[in-house]
């Protein structure tokens, strides 16, 4: 020990970090040196067992036991090998209509026995494709495509047999409807297109596949019906989809974020549908759709809040029926927004302007609650959106019940137990029930938010607060856009068209597309 | 340089001179002497507003011949002295044409509303409202007129509308009694509506064309000017002019205070409401205007900082005449708001040569 003591060990071996940590955590603790696999070359192998080893080492065969790798002899003669995913590719097609054909074909009849003339003359399968890119084999395969890889060839064939399993159309969850179509989208991409296609039976309706720019691989399609959506719109959300570079696209939303104006801003700025109808309707108006593999969402831009607050039900009603629906609708939404800070606002600033009777109604239900009305405001409306998120979260029976439990019994108990009073209890119940006559999801949640912030500034500023706030909330609006088109169109700037944002126009035989989105021309 | 003037279409441009001309008609200050020979407010204002049409177009005539895009284009093509005393001339018109409604509003609500608050903490509510909308530019403000016009139509037609019973025809009179005194109320309800003439000549770049400025320009004058009479007809109707002398905030009381017996529901509230919002928007236009002009004067190339700097100074000056009107030292006030105002220029004019535009 040298002359410093024990006292000096001691704080040593206290500061020592030295020490090996046992327990392994994942931590960053030194540079990953770059280890970017070495390019694959583009051109495929004529030899069978090089491929073989090829795909294997890509697919990690030894751990990924997906990979089939069959090898057979088309005409007894020929050595070929078919490669797909399990689970991916159709089994039954590819044993029916790949493998049975190949094996039974006479090609010693052939003159030359190129991919090309194979193709044609063995395999009676309706898609299929001559490839000479790895890549685009390893493409083909991980979308559940069978590609045959022929001994001595440098090409190989791309066989469509994708049959995996998906959810079958079933009825829209969020976007319920009394006169419309039930359907909605699924999962697969490919379903998807079909249920609009059924419905826009035109040659110029084009569902062109991109990558979403993720490193999954996931296909998205672009939907517009050519000649009628404006070309400087397609360009644009082309440009957008493509500057997309990420690991993982795995939603309709992660893209939404990725290509709209103003991703800070709370209200959407592009419309989310789950009904082909509603998504056709718009596709046949100039606008332009986004559909992911493995959403069950579309995503429709631009889109405006007239937009936003139209529901799918709008044409299918007569037009006064049509007009009473929006104008409810637009009650709703008021009721939703302003309610409660109207109340605080008056309460608190503004109690002058309350007669008698009301105020003392609202004294004595508050009188035994220990919570300052403000707060009182806020935290049941923090409540309700508890209540909300809980009752959507929970599957099934069970949410309706959570929302029924927190919606009467704890209500009840909370005026019961002086933790709230029936007056702001009812306020809040009417603006939560204005909250869902707002027909897009998003939207809505936008609005439970946005009144808080109005509380607030009611709490702080009476009717100075809510006038100011609102007020910059109306020139913010004024000053989002949505893929060039301004959110408040077509009021403000007033841009021609058929349908009013409250009053439901006149539907017309060959009517012009709105200006809003400069639309090409009609159908 | 970043203006954020955009594009506003005429529809868009004669909802903004509208809202502007009836904020500054029914809410800027009206001296109570005005009512002391009769109450001739509402001829006054008639002749005004003519007067400030005539001047509009003549404006728009002189810039459209010597080929100038707007007032601050005109002002830019002057000798640099001039052309910055003049922009802070009409820029000081400007900002004044935001303070006066500002001022008359504070105390209305001072007295009627905010009972207990401070006028400062009233002010420092506005003042993030005022900056915000004078930053975002001329084609949001454009817009956003067009979503408050109709709103501040209906709430006006509703407060005049509900008054009726109470309005008698017998307290139009007297008219007319000294010409002399009459020409003075023109000449100074003519500085309510030459600040919205000058609001349209700097932001004509952003429109579709002088033609346009000239029609929607003129339209909007003209209906927010009628009414703005309507409502000093409805005052007369409803308040004797000896009445009226003694009176504080009458227009606002009018278009704002309705009879609650009367009324099923108590309207005055949500008129509150939508007048505070009309208020705020007439005087972020104002703000923006002044601050466009002084920064294509100087050479500014962001407008956002003017804007935000007029808008402290606006609300400033709001305190200031504020303060001086109790005391009743009206003249004195305007003295101070100008000087208020002013002070602002040289600092717009450094940073004007610090950020020079090349352009």
């Amino acid at each position: 020990m040298n002359g410093r003591g024990r006292g000096h060990t001691v704080r040593m071996n206290l500061f020592r970090f030295d020490e090996p940590y046992q327990i392994f955590e994942l931590l960053e603790t030194e540079p990953i040196p770059s280890q970017k696999p070495p390019k694959e070359p583009e051109e495929l192998d004529p030899s069978i067992e090089e491929m073989t080893a090829r795909l294997g080492k890509t697919f990690c065969i030894s751990e990924n036991t997906d990979l089939s790798l069959r090898r057979f002899r088309i005409g007894n003669r020929m050595e070929a090998m078919a490669a797909f995913l399990n689970g991916m590719a159709d089994a039954d097609r590819i044993g029916r209509f790949l493998l049975a054909p190949a094996q039974t074909a006479a090609i010693g009849d052939l003159a030359v026995r190129t991919p090309e003339a194979l193709q044609k003359a063995v395999f009676p399968l309706d898609e299929t494709a001559l490839c000479a890119s790895y890549s685009e084999a390893i493409a083909a395969i991980t979308e559940g495509r069978t590609a045959v890889f022929l001994a001595g060839e440098k090409t190989c064939l791309l066989f469509d047999t994708r049959g995996y399993v998906s959810r079958s159309v079933s009825e829209p969850v969020n976007e319920n409807v009394v006169l419309g179509a039930h359907e909605a989208f699924t999962e697969n991409l490919r379903t998807n297109i079909t249920l609009l296609r059924r419905i826009l039976r035109m040659p110029n309706f084009v569902a062109s596949f991109l990558p979403s720019g993720g490193k999954t691989g996931t296909n998205l399609a672009l939907l517009y019906v050519d000649g009628v959506t404006n070309p400087a719109l397609l360009r644009e959300v082309q440009k957008r989809l493509s500057a997309i570079d990420t690991d993982a696209v795995l939603s309709i939303g992660a893209i939404e974020q990725r290509i709209e104006d103003n991703p800070w801003l709370p209200l959407p700025q592009t419309l989310k549908s789950e009904r082909p109808d509603r998504v056709a309707a718009a596709l046949a108006s100039g606008k332009v759709a986004i559909l992911l593999e493995g959403s069950p969402i579309a995503c429709i831009l631009p889109a405006t809040l007239g937009l936003l607050f139209s529901s799918a039900e709008d044409a299918a009603v007569r037009r006064p029926v049509g007009t009473l629906l929006r104008v409810v609708r637009a009650i709703g939404a008021i009721v939703s927004i302003w309610m409660p800070a109207y109340f605080l606002a008056l309460t608190e600033h503004h109690a002058g302007q309350l007669t008698g009777e009301v105020l003392s109604v609202v004294l004595s239900s508050h009188v035994m609650v220990f919570l300052p009305l403000p707060v009182e405001m806020i935290f049941l409306l923090l409540v309700f959106q508890l209540v909300r998120e809980a009752g959507i979260r929970v599957p099934g029976v069970v949410g309706h019940a959570i929302g029924i439990i927190g919606g009467l019994l704890l209500g009840q108990a909370a005026v019961a137990a002086h933790l709230v009073s029936t007056v702001v209890l009812i306020i809040v119940a009417l603006s939560g029930l204005g909250n869902f006559t707002i027909p897009d999801y998003s939207t809505q949640i936008c609005v439970a938010y946005y009144r808080v912030a109005l509380c607030v500034a009611a709490t702080f500023a009476g009717f100075l607060g809510i006038g100011g706030l609102t007020l910059l909330t109306i020139a913010l609006l004024c000053s989002v856009k949505s893929f060039g088109v301004p959110m408040l169109a077509p009021f403000a700037p007033k841009t021609r068209s058929v349908r009013p944002l409250l009053v439901r126009g006149k539907l017309q035989n060959r009517a012009a597309p709105p200006d809003l989105w400069n639309a090409e021309g009609r159908l | 340089m970043n203006d954020r003037l955009g594009r506003f279409g005429p529809r868009e441009l004669f909802a903004v001179t509208a809202v502007c001309t009836l904020v500054l008609g029914c809410f800027s200050i009206r001296d109570p002497g005005s009512f002391r020979d009769g109450n001739v407010s509402y001829f006054a204002t008639v002749i005004a507003l003519l007067l400030s049409v005539l001047l509009l177009r003549l404006g728009i005539d002189a810039l459209k011949r010597g080929g100038f895009d707007g007032l601050g284009d005109r002002f830019r093509g002057l000798p640099k002295p001039i052309g910055i005393l003049l922009a802070a001339c009409s820029a000081l018109s400007m900002l004044l044409a935001a303070v006066l409604p500002g001022a008359c509003f504070l105390r209305a609500l001072t007295d009627f509303i905010y009972v207990e608050a401070t006028p400062a903490r009233i002010v420092l509510y506005c003042v993030p409202c005022l900056a915000i909308l004078a930053a975002l530019g001329m084609e949001t403000l454009a817009r956003t007129g067009r979503v408050l016009l109709p709103i501040t139509l209906v709430i006006l037609a509703v407060g005049l509308g509900s008054d009726v019973p109470l309005y008698r025809a017998y307290r139009l009179f007297p008219l007319l009694t000294d010409m002399r005194h009459l020409l003075f109320e023109s000449m100074q309800s003519l500085l309510r509506f030459l600040p919205v003439v000058l609001l349209l000549l700097v932001t004509a770049p952003g429109a579709q064309g002088w033609r346009y400025v000239q029609r929607a320009g003129t339209r909007g004058m003209l209906l927010g000017g009628a009414l703005t009479v309507l409502a000093e007809v409805c005052l007369a109707l409803s308040y004797r002019y000896t009445e009226l002398t003694t009176l504080s905030s009458p227009l606002y009381r009018l278009v704002v205070e309705i009879d609650a017996d009367n009324a099923a529901v108590r309207f005055d509230r949500i008129a509150l409401f939508a007048w505070t919002m009309a208020a705020l928007f007439g005087s972020g236009c104002m703000v923006y205007g002044a601050s466009l002009l002084l920064a294509k004067t100087c050479s500014v190339r962001d407008i956002r900082p003017v804007a935000v700097l007029l808008a402290a100074a606006a609300a400033t000056a709001v305190l200031l005449l504020r303060a001086l009107y109790d005391a009743g030292w009206q003249v004195a006030s305007l003295i101070g708001t100008a000087g208020a105002a002013l002070s602002v220029l040289p600092l717009s004019g450094l940073l004007g040569r610090r950020n020079r535009c090349e352009d």
